[in-house]
């Protein structure tokens, strides 16, 4: 049991590392993306420790709202790259004043 | 667990964070998606060592089909697959390791302190049957909300995405 937290822990330290240092704003997502599967992990863990379906059935609705959530990034992505030409995090600051 | 789960448990463990570590550090961005996608894949294997083979199939379909799909569709939208532009940087590393690695520490320690209730393990009914009878009885409503958040996103998407003609 604590072998999966420990497993889904490390998992989620390396996906917040990923955000936090990559430069493409499609590899912040890809980091986001280590993150929600390291916390599906923690859910199916639990939900085979205590026999109960709800782990499960709230690990599919992640699973969905993780699909519209790469869906829109990469849509605001794709937008942000024909406004500026670029994708890279730190050269976008339409906001700055 | 028996002992054949714990081999595949610990080979499939390793194996991701390996993957993991190279969606983190990769320099080709299309590496680092196929990373992600090994990383996806054998989390479904550790789905499987848990006995939920439903949501692993869904993981398979919806995760390492759908995503990676978009992802790769992203890329080819917005750099050159082949060549300079596609490497990139990683920024901070000092500080961002030193942060997520301070993290994995923290949680590490809680898990360790932390006595679990101890259950019997495993289901001793079909799962996919109890999903399905969850998401038509107890999760209707969250069910139908999901639903209306899928479409949304997806007018949401083709609205952002779409080229304007008329400016």
């Amino acid at each position: 049991m604590s072998n999966y937290l420990v497993i889904s822990a490390i998992l989620f330290g390396i996906g917040t590392f990923t955000v936090m240092s990559r430069r493409n704003a499609i590899g912040i997502l890809l980091g986001i993306e280590l993150l929600l599967n390291a916390v599906n992990i923690n859910f199916i863990a639990f939900a085979f420790q205590q026999g109960n379906a709800v782990g499960m059935i709230f690990v599919l609705f992640t699973i969905a709202i993780t699909v519209a959530e790469v869906a829109l990034g990469l849509a605001i992505v794709i937008l942000i790259f024909r406004l500026k030409k670029t994708v890279q995090a730190d050269e976008v600051n339409l906001l700055k004043g | 667990m028996a002992e054949g789960t714990q081999i595949i448990f610990w080979i499939t463990a390793v194996l991701l964070l390996l993957s993991a570590l190279g969606v983190a550090f990769l320099r080709n961005l299309f590496h680092s998606v196929l990373a992600l996608a090994a990383v996806l894949i054998l989390t479904a294997v550790l789905f499987l060592t848990l006995q939920a083979e439903f949501v692993a199939a869904v993981q398979i379909l919806l995760y390492t089909g759908g995503v990676i799909t978009l992802v790769v569709f992203a890329i080819m939208l917005t750099e050159k697959l082949i060549g300079e532009r596609l490497t990139q940087t990683n920024r901070r590393i000092a500080i961002a390791g030193t942060i997520s690695l301070a993290l994995i520490l923290f949680l590490v320690y809680a898990i360790s302190q932390e006595q679990f209730l101890t259950f019997t393990p495993g289901f001793d009914f079909d799962t996919t049957k109890e999903i399905a009878s969850g998401f038509l009885f107890e999760f209707v409503i969250p069910f139908e909300a999901l639903s209306l958040l899928l479409l949304a996103s997806l007018i949401g998407a083709l609205v952002l995405a779409n080229e304007d003609e008329s400016e």
